[in-house]
């Protein structure tokens, strides 16, 4: 193939797996940024979401669409639902602690696998697409439903932004990001802000866990990759940082996908490590990490 | 107004406070001396809440405090300008602001009222409030407390690092809240801000209430400052 | 006299000091008690390594299908020398360490008198060592290479599958004759996927073919379309084998990338859509290519009664699926390889007279003086020949086509075509 269309390709596939991981990262972003909680079951929440999109998608009639829609809806609804819960039940009685949480996320991440394990089974299984539209180009197809992916997921980290920048609960956060003491002297419920961000942050990961299952399926196991990406993204673009995570989702996303394409996935993986660890050295904040005011 | 009895306070397993009572009536200033770890900040962070009472009771007129949600006692009216402010300092004025206003659902009214208290702030509000000058990031913690419209103000050392000039706007805020019947604790360790503004003065001991005294008639030479807060 | 410590009866501490001994009893071979022996009406207990979780899952469940209904016909038959058998299944979830220690508590715990049923060769080759070690016969159903390269041990045995290496020679005549001489590799980057990439490329220089491009893919991959602008333009042939639970992605994939377009001719190995319906929605353009399979999935025309014997005995219905749920599917063309072996188990254990672990030695031999195991409801697949000195079956190999979403059978291989020299004589090995 020529170079023109191979860039073209290898940059559609970085746009769309940058989308899906953008989404992802926020989400863990969020939860270290306000909660400073480092949630190592984030990648099972996002199991979880593409779990339940099959079961949506599986027990619901119509045409595909709907069932999709319907499990846009709802999975992440319930995969916050499942998170709140969890952060009443087990963070919020460590007080938060950092290493305790670490160790107790760990649990959960064992305890939502072997869930899955359990009420799902062993098998990857295919979510429909909600329609099968193929994109035409002269020199390879591709899927339009990947091109939908990436707007969809534009339009999710928008309102994200939204909601953070513009309405009362998105003051609330950041207040209680800064400082929570102060919050609650402001009559700030943190203990449900936390919850809140805890079931936002997992909501986030379920929510790119269903765009991506029509492509990759619903797999028990298929919680790992994206909790180590999440974290390299989250690493590099720094931690509470918006801006930041879609910068440097950006950044691996199709940086990744241009290696891979080029000279080999590998190769890729060997950069994404090093630049963590050339940020951690140099600049342990972040690329676009706020230092400390 | 604020009714505080024999309370024990301390974070943790430490107890700071031990059997502390004070009480302040409305458009009454008291301010709250003592050496350094005497728990003069304890016992505004024990009367919001932020501190763990053990034992006593605090009340706000007929309502009882303790034992309530940190997040609640505020709502009952009480304002608080913590030690060395405590700004969301990535959040820009207006946002700090907001976060007051949220605390007992105060609109835009108050917002002008308290601002026009501090027209300095009505300038900035789009800045983000960590890039203030010390004295305006003081006023902007007590706009903030004020925009709670408060029975209560509990101002823990306003006047540390402070220019002359921004040390008498504070005084002059806190007088004009007097007259308008808010109760005030003050935390100060400067004699003469005291005796400008105090009603009365309590002396703060290892915890326990050593003194209470009314400010008139103390000269900044008596001998109980030397003895309690002196070095 | 050691008794086998009853589940849930022990404390930790007992259990592992109950294990430390039954392993010791067992590396001093021979010194084992005879009891078993002595009991001789007894059910043999044959351990069953299966993949019930991980990536192998859905092989896993289907092995376990189909030996399970393989050991009903062999009792009801009179089991092994007059004896039942029973079987034990501990799940290794697809993970060679879990493969070891799933096997050491097979033979030390369980007390079976050897272990068999493992697919994915990662975890054949880490469960190996422990056989020799503990000195229990291990026979495979993972059509891995592993076995008949020499890298094991004379304690592993594949009599019931045929390996690689054999399944690819066997297909490069007619696909340099067929489909094209201009081949591009697609195969997942471990040591599986190695032994395709390597032997059909020997296989094909031989036929006068060419692999252009091979094409190496992570096995933890899960998005594939920017693998395939690699696929070099003058290529006739793309040759495809993947496994995990990303084939259907990877399928699918590369349809999309070939939609509205002319593409080369299309071979795969059923591996790539083992467990998965050929006519799912995404995977029409397969419609006209060419798939290796180990037995056909879908119903032949011309079906002997050993096939439909078989395909009743494990519940499958004429597409290759489940009879009670037509949405699960198969993994057909490497899980007779359960059955196979269960049944030339029998005639080692027989010939060998095996009365008990002491035995085991004289059953490695007796699987070693083995050849012909004739097509028959007892090797369902087809005609076999067991090799004693590499340990390993060859057997017949088919290709099939899809039309109208069914897997049609249009050639099938003779033994012939897949064998080649010993690369290694186990029977020279000591114990």
């Amino acid at each position: 193939m020529d170079l023109g269309p191979y860039l073209l390709l290898a940059a559609l596939e970085g746009l769309t797996s940058a989308a899906v991981l953008a989404l992802t990262a926020a989400g863990l972003s969020l939860v270290f940024g306000v909660m400073r909680v480092v949630n190592v079951a984030h990648g099972e929440f996002f199991m979880l979401g593409a779990v339940i999109a099959w079961f949506v998608t599986a027990h619901v009639g119509g045409p595909p669409w709907l069932g999709f829609l319907l499990a846009l809806a709802l999975s992440p609804l319930v995969v916050g639902a499942i998170a709140a819960a969890a952060d009443r039940l087990v963070l919020k009685r460590l007080n938060y602690d950092p290493e305790a949480t670490i160790v107790a996320t760990i649990g959960l991440l064992y305890l939502l696998q072997q869930a899955a394990l359990s009420f799902y089974g062993p098998d990857a299984r295919p979510v429909p697409a909600p329609f099968d539209w193929r994109v035409r180009f002269p020199w390879f197809g591709y899927s339009g439903y990947k091109l939908f992916v990436i707007a969809a997921a534009g339009a999710l980290l928008c309102g994200l932004w939204l909601l953070m920048a513009r309405t009362r609960f998105g003051l609330v956060m950041r207040a209680t990001q800064y400082d929570p003491r102060t919050a609650q002297a402001f009559g700030i419920d943190t203990d449900r802000v936390y919850a809140g961000v805890f079931a936002l942050g997992a909501g986030l990961a379920a929510a790119a866990a269903v765009l991506i299952a029509p492509i990759s399926q619903a797999h028990y196991l298929m919680g790992g990759d994206p909790l180590l990406l999440s974290f390299v993204v989250v690493i590099i673009g720094g931690l509470g940082s918006l801006r930041g995570t879609l910068a440097a989702a950006l950044l691996i996303g199709v940086g990744e996908g241009m290696v891979s394409v080029f000279f080999s996935p590998t190769l890729a993986k060997i950069l994404a490590t090093l630049a963590v660890a050339l940020v951690l050295v140099f600049r342990p904040e972040g690329l676009f990490g706020a230092r400390a005011r | 107004m604020l009714e505080i009895s024999g309370i024990d306070a301390g974070y943790g397993n430490v107890r700071v406070l031990r059997g502390v009572s004070l009480a302040v009536a409305p458009g009454e200033v008291l301010c709250v001396m003592g050496r350094n770890g005497a728990g003069k900040s304890t016992l505004l962070k024990a009367v919001l809440g932020l501190a763990r009472v053990t034992a006593g009771s605090i009340r706000l007129g007929e309502t009882e405090l303790t034992g309530l949600p940190a997040h609640r006692i505020p709502r009952a009216g009480l304002g608080y300008v913590p030690q060395g402010r405590r700004l969301f300092a990535e959040l820009t004025v207006a946002e700090n602001l907001e976060i007051g206003l949220m605390t007992r659902r105060k609109g835009a009214a108050t917002r002008d009222r308290v601002l026009d208290l501090f027209p300095r702030l009505r300038e900035r509000l789009g800045q983000i409030s960590g890039t203030l000058s010390g004295g305006e990031q003081q006023m902007l913690a007590t706009a903030r407390a004020l925009c709670l419209e408060p029975s209560v103000l509990l101002l823990d050392e306003p006047t540390e690092g402070l220019q002359p000039s921004m040390i008498a706007l504070i005084r002059e805020t806190v007088t004009r809240l007097r007259a308008e019947g808010v109760a005030v604790v003050l935390v100060e360790q400067r004699i003469e801000a005291v005796l400008s503004i105090a009603d009365r003065v309590a002396f703060l001991v290892n915890g326990e209430v050593a003194e209470v005294l009314p400010a008139a008639g103390l000269d900044p030479r008596a001998e109980v400052f030397a003895r309690w807060v002196g070095v | 006299m050691t008794k086998i410590p009853v589940p849930g009866t022990l404390s930790r501490r007992g259990l592992l000091r109950g294990m430390a001994a039954g392993g010791g009893l067992i590396a001093g071979a021979g010194a084992f008690p005879r009891f078993v022996q002595a009991q001789s009406s007894a059910p043999y207990r044959l351990g069953f390594q299966v993949h019930r979780t991980g990536i192998g899952a859905t092989y896993g469940r289907w092995y376990e299908r189909t030996v399970n209904a393989a050991l009903e016909v062999l009792n009801a038959g009179g089991g092994i020398n007059g004896r039942p058998v029973e079987l034990v299944f501990e799940d290794d979830a697809t993970d060679p360490k879990r493969g070891a220690e799933v096997f050491e508590k097979l033979v030390t715990r369980h007390g079976c008198d050897l272990v068999f049923g493992a697919l994915f060769s990662h975890v054949v080759v880490g469960t190996a060592p422990r056989a020799q070690e503990l000195k229990v016969p291990y026979l495979v159903c993972s059509e891995g290479h592993h076995v008949a390269s020499g890298a094991l041990n004379r304690w592993t045995l594949q009599p019931g599958i045929t390996d690689v290496k054999s399944q690819v020679q066997a297909m490069a005549p007619w696909v340099s004759a067929n489909l094209g001489k201009k081949v591009t590799m697609i195969y997942p980057d471990y040591a599986f996927g190695y032994d395709h990439r390597d032997n059909f490329t020997a296989a094909m220089a031989a036929q006068g073919g060419e692999v252009i491009a091979a094409l190496g893919i992570p096995p933890t991959e899960t998005s594939f379309t920017r693998y395939l602008p690699r696929i070099p333009k003058e290529t006739e042939v793309i040759y495809h084998v993947m496994v995990g639970p990303a084939v259907l992605t990877f399928v699918k994939e590369l349809g999309e990338f070939y939609s509205g377009g002319d593409h080369p001719a299309i071979f795969g190995f059923i591996d790539s859509l083992e467990g998965v319906d050929v006519a799912s929605p995404g995977l029409e353009f397969l419609e006209g290519t060419h798939f290796w399979e180990g037995q056909c999935r879908d119903l032949q025309e011309d079906a002997t009664p050993v096939e439909t014997f078989y395909r009743e005995a494990v519940g499958v219905d004429a597409k290759g699926a489940a009879i009670e749920d037509p949405r699960n599917i198969s993994t057909y063309s490497h899980m007779f390889s359960t059955w196979e072996t269960l049944f030339a188990l029998k005639t080692a254990m027989e010939a060998a007279q095996y009365g008990g672990r002491e035995d085991g030695e004289a059953l490695v031999e007796a699987f070693e003086a083995m050849s012909e195991m004739p097509y028959s409801n007892e090797h369902p697949q087809g005609d076999k020949i067991f090799n004693g000195r590499t340990h390993q079956a060859f057997g017949v190999q088919n290709i099939s086509k899809i039309e109208d979403g069914r897997l049609v059978r249009v050639h099938t291989t003779t033994i012939e075509d897949g064998l080649y020299p010993d690369e290694v004589d186990y029977t020279t090995r000591p114990f």
